[in-house]
């Protein structure tokens, strides 16, 4: 009697088998696709439901002070209103009507617009307007957006009238709209406290039906919205954490636009006549970097930065890195954006400049810090190191932790080089927060009393021409000798079904209020 | 001369398990905290991001209480932890508890069709293939079982999301739960996570019957079974089956570990709002309180399990409940 299988018949059975299933996949995805639906054609059509799906946590709380997560965000944008809002690429007013500073920008008057009243019916006024802005600007309560508002004096802001707010300055900032405002601005009614989130009551194009944290939020159409009701009857925002499934939600029609999908996903479906894929531009992108500190050797010398600057091939790492799903940087942040210096050079490559600069500076190895705080930076990292061979350059990638990177905020701001991002944002804001003495985040180190000077002149002149020009000139002297390499822009990456129209995006978020699924 | 007491040696053969597994959890608890705590990086610096000033940190983590002693504060968990506190998430402040117990309540759903599903497939098709070892339905059962389980989860259900979402457009490829609903309103929803973690579980679990059911099949009394004529069906169900129950009883405990990891996989890919997409997505946020609490609640599962598997085993083999005196 046989005790024993024939090991030889199961093995080959169970290859073949395995061959067989591997093969199933593919084949049952050409035999019966799933109808495709239509573009809609003519004008919007008013009604329907649009299902979002954004990337969410168990322990989100529909607190605009603590969130990090895009199903929050773009909840947000449907219950509240913003004083004022960039909106693509440019910053529009929104609740505010105006928005003026005095002669030397010390101090700001913000006039509400008339009629607008929150959920509850309560008119939105200033004490509102100045309660918000007191509770985003409190680093107790607000850690993410409290370093924006750093130049208010939030003590002393002024309720002048039911609708005018006076806002005096710490410094004279004559970018407060564009900078500050611009980015982040919600109104909120006085005296929200953190039990009150959860009921969303804002003065938004929707109003709060239902929450539950981490998993769905519904939001209904106000109709007494003052820049006119919403076409959509209902928005549901459903939290899902991984963006394949996002993607795959959407192709399988039960969900009509996925927030954020892999960028390798995205050159796939950009084929796929199922579903549209959205490319958010450079306004609504991750400016992606070497950062160099100008603080550290070897990167004191500006000829060793200057080198650098050659020896990178832009357009390969945005081709691998990226799967071609985004756009070369020219070593600034804000493309796309209020304020950016288009008429700078594009960086050419020239690996035999670089290569005699670092022999000029006797620098023959360098060591690299990368951590994948947003999908591809280790290979960037590791893509430049390649690159850098050429020039006879040797690049040690030292791969970190994403987890963990910003817990050691002394070695952060040390590091000699390292692979970073920033959401890319108009320049004056992001060397207003991220270079000069003032900054708590200056990864780079470039500040000085010349730079310090210039920045705070910058921004402090009221002129918004003569502004411009100031940063322009600031740009440039960060393009010439600034510690940024900025390689390229990943630009946020969405897919929808066909028929869904109208949805703008406010850096990265989407805004529904004008959207519709027909 | 001994006197062998059955009752009372089963009574308390069963506590002495009830409270041996008490002993582990509160083990398990300890290894989980101190794991938590050596891991690198907390979730006060990843929520300030950009704004992690030392300064920040240091208040943030005073304010949470997390700088002080870690006996203590496990202490302070596990006592709060036993009245079903779990504390409160570092990141929102919102109580973990019933964030943990919704959850858990969805993965005992999902775990609960799966495990009784692979129950009843393991058991049968284990069976057919033991009980005549060599035999052509051996064959087959072995093989379908060593082919599913050489292809890992993840690619398995893609596989199944492929076909039958998108190529059939038969079923949903993720889970959507509205807020305040259940992924039971969505039945349908339920099927690909559900056949995930049989294909996953089943095809393991379906191996380890077949072996006891081979090692049962040597028995005497079947093969005389066999020689008297009775029909095969009865001495599967009979003859054979009751002498495996035991063995069978302690396989598909084994299948809890297996199940609870399978599980943290498939609700990933399927965005089922389960306890396994909670630790994982705990874990990638560092909250730790979430962690500990979310793998608090799946440790008692699994303990519990192991612990009720004995107790089968317990009561299905008279020798083992009593004592030689």
């Amino acid at each position: 009697m046989r005790t024993h299988l024939p090991r030889r018949a199961v093995l080959r059975g169970a290859v073949l088998a395995s061959a067989a299933l591997a093969g199933v996949g593919p084949l049952a995805g050409c035999a019966n696709p799933t109808p495709i639906p239509v573009a809609a054609a003519g004008p919007p059509q008013r009604g329907g439901r649009l299902r979002v799906a954004a990337l969410g946590a168990p322990t989100d709380s529909l607190s605009p002070l603590t969130v990090l997560g895009f199903a929050d965000y773009a909840a947000f944008y449907g219950l509240y209103d913003s004083l004022a809002v960039l909106v693509g690429d440019r910053v529009q007013l929104s609740l505010a009507e105006s928005a003026e500073p005095n002669a030397d920008a010390t101090s700001w008057t913000v006039r509400l617009r008339p009629d607008v009243r929150f959920h509850d019916g309560r008119p939105v006024g200033a004490a509102d307007v100045a309660y918000s802005l007191r509770t985003f600007g409190d680093p107790t309560r607000s850690p993410n957006y409290a370093q924006y508002l750093a130049d208010v004096d939030l003590a002393n802001i002024r309720t002048l009238d039911e609708r005018t707010v006076e806002l005096p300055m710490r410094r004279p900032r004559g970018d407060l709209v564009d900078s500050t405002l611009g980015l982040i601005s919600f109104v909120f009614p006085a005296g929200t406290t953190d039990a009150d989130w959860v009921r969303g009551i804002g003065s938004g194009p929707f109003r709060l039906a239902a929450y539950e944290a981490g998993a769905s939020t519904r939001m209904v159409r106000n109709d007494e919205y003052w820049d006119g009701a919403p076409l959509l009857d209902e928005v549901e925002i459903v939290a899902i954490t991984d963006g394949t499934a996002r993607l795959n939600a959407v192709k399988s029609g039960e969900i009509d636009y996925a927030v954020g999908v892999p960028s390798s996903a995205a050159a796939t479906e950009a084929a796929n006549p199922a579903v549209s894929v959205r490319r958010g531009g450079p306004a609504n992108s991750n400016a992606l970097m070497f950062t160099m500190n100008l603080t550290q050797p070897p990167f004191d010398d500006p000829q060793v930065r200057r080198a650098m600057r050659l020896l990178v091939d832009r357009q390969a790492l945005v081709d691998t890195v990226l799967f071609g799903q985004g756009i070369v940087g020219n070593d600034v942040a804000g493309l796309g954006l209020p304020g950016y210096d288009a008429s700078l050079p594009a960086r050419t490559r020239d690996v035999e400049q670089a290569r005699s600069l670092l022999a000029a500076a006797g620098v023959t190895d360098v060591t690299l810090r990368a951590a994948d705080l947003t999908p591809g930076l280790v290979d960037a990292a590791r893509l430049f190191a390649e690159q850098a061979r050429e020039a006879g350059l040797t690049v040690q990638v030292e791969q970190a932790a994403a987890d963990t990177y910003f817990s050691d905020f002394a070695t952060l701001l040390s590091t000699p080089v390292q692979a970073f991002y920033f959401i890319n944002r108009p320049i004056a804001a992001h060397i207003g927060s991220f270079t000069g003495s003032a900054s708590q985040f200056n990864l780079t180190g470039a500040a000085g009393d010349d730079y310090d000077a210039a920045l705070a002149d910058a921004q402090g002149t009221v002129d918004a021409a003569a502004r411009a020009e100031k940063f322009v000139a600031l740009q440039r002297g960060l393009y010439d000798d600034g510690g940024e390499i900025v390689w390229g822009f990943a630009e946020q990456l969405d897919v929808t079904l066909p028929q869904v129209r109208g949805v703008e995006l406010v850096q990265s978020v989407p805004l529904l209020g004008k959207a519709s699924v027909g | 001369m001994s006197r062998l007491d059955g009752s009372g040696g089963l009574w308390r053969g069963l506590a002495a398990r009830v409270l041996s597994g008490a002993a582990l959890l509160v083990l398990v608890a300890a290894v989980l905290f101190a794991t938590v705590e050596i891991l690198p990086g907390d979730p006060v610096s990843r929520a300030l991001g950009t704004s992690a000033t030392p300064e920040r940190v240091a208040a943030l983590s005073s304010e949470l209480g997390l700088d002080r002693p870690p006996v203590l504060r496990f202490g302070e968990w596990l006592a709060g932890a036993a009245q079903g506190d779990l504390g409160r998430s570092a990141v929102t402040r919102a109580p973990i508890g019933p964030i943990v117990a919704d959850r858990a309540a969805n993965t005992l759903l999902l775990a609960g069709i799966a495990a009784t599903v692979i129950a009843l497939l393991a058991v049968s098709a284990g069976l057919l293939a033991g009980s005549r070892p060599g035999g052509r339905r051996d064959t087959a059962v072995s093989t379908a079982s060593l082919t599913v389980l050489s292809v890992p989860e993840f690619v398995l259900a893609g596989l199944l999301i492929t076909v039958f979402a998108f190529g059939l457009g038969l079923l949903p490829a993720v889970t959507l739960v509205t807020a305040g609903g259940s992924p039971l309103d969505r039945p349908d929803a339920l099927v690909l996570p559900v056949a995930s973690l049989v294909l996953v579980a089943g095809a393991y679990a379906t191996r380890l019957v077949r072996a006891a059911v081979v090692e049962a099949a040597r028995a005497p009394h079947v093969e005389a079974a066999r020689l008297a004529g009775v029909p095969e069906l009865r001495v599967l169900t009979r003859h054979l089956l009751p002498g495996c129950i035991g063995p069978i009883a302690q396989v598909l405990a084994l299948l809890v570990p297996y199940l609870v990891g399978g599980t943290v996989v498939v609700e990933k890919i399927f965005n089922y709002p389960g306890l396994g997409a909670l630790l994982a997505d705990a874990v990638a946020g560092r909250d730790a309180l979430l962690v500990e609490g979310a793998g608090l609640v799946l440790a008692a599962a699994t303990i519990a399990t192991l612990v009720l598997a004995d107790a089968v085993g317990l009561l299905g083999n008279p020798k083992l409940r009593t004592a030689p005196r």
